[in-house]
């Protein structure tokens, strides 16, 4: 029988560590192209970022509503 | 088996692994904190992309380097490109071809030397190898080139003419 209260915690959880990796990965592409000279690989890494940004206010959202 | 379960009580009782403050963490604080973690990454990575927007690429202007017959066949020599502060190296391989990179290892920017027995570029900080005459990560954590700088023999004088991203 699963704790459905446990099974939201672990979502959360897996979420997070997503997230928080992906912005990690996001912040070295967008060093190195600036290393690289590389604008447009930079603005392709800030983009995604915000979107992972919202996605997390979109969570808060949620959390607040429910 | 009882005593076992005692000794667990008791450690739990002595080291407890919760706090008073951790009950009233609740799932929204959390999820707070987050919202500021990923929106402080979102922003840094916006501000590192306006950075490399503003940042421009210094090709430097053409000008002397040193004398061909000074440089020994398959051996380097360094210089400041495309300025004083832009540690260089150029390469004759043992075919006579000239070629100059940035001594700036792409990795994490330590210098590169020339290995002669193998006539590639070595980075001793985490073993990162280039090729020699293209400039390419061979081996090691670099992924991107080396930096190349177009090179010419004008009556006897190699000049360098310009930097390559
Ligand atoms: S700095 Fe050159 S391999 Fe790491």
């Amino acid at each position: 029988m699963n704790n459905p209260n446990r099974t939201a915690s672990m979502g959360i959880g897996i979420f997070v560590i997503i997230l928080v990796t992906l912005q990690i990965f996001l912040l070295t592409i967008g060093l190195e192209a600036l290393l690289a000279y590389e604008p447009g690989q930079a603005w392709a890494a800030a983009a995604l970022s915000t979107v992972l940004g919202a996605g997390s206010i979109g969570l808060y959202v949620f959390f607040r509503r429910s | 088996m009882t005593d076992k379960k005692e000794t667990r009580a008791l450690w739990k009782e002595r080291f407890p692994t919760e706090t008073a403050s951790e009950e009233d963490f609740t799932r929204r604080e959390f999820v707070r904190y987050l919202v500021v973690a990923s929106g402080a990454f979102a922003a840094t990575n916006i501000g590192i992309a306006a950075w490399a927007s503003t940042r421009n690429f210094d090709t430097g202007e053409p000008r002397p380097i040193v004398a061909v017959d000074k440089i020994p066949e398959n051996g380097s020599y360094l210089f400041r490109y495309p300025t004083k502060d832009g540690p260089a190296i150029l390469v004759r391989l043992s075919n006579g071809d000239l070629h100059a990179f940035s001594q700036k290892c792409t990795h994490l920017g330590c210098v590169v030397i020339f290995e002669r027995d193998e006539e590639e570029l070595y980075c001793p900080c985490h073993k990162g190898f280039f090729d020699a005459s293209d400039g390419r990560a061979t081996a090691g954590p670099p992924i991107r080139p080396l930096g190349r700088i177009a090179v010419e023999v004008r009556d006897g004088v190699v000049w360098a003419l310009g930097a390559e991203k």
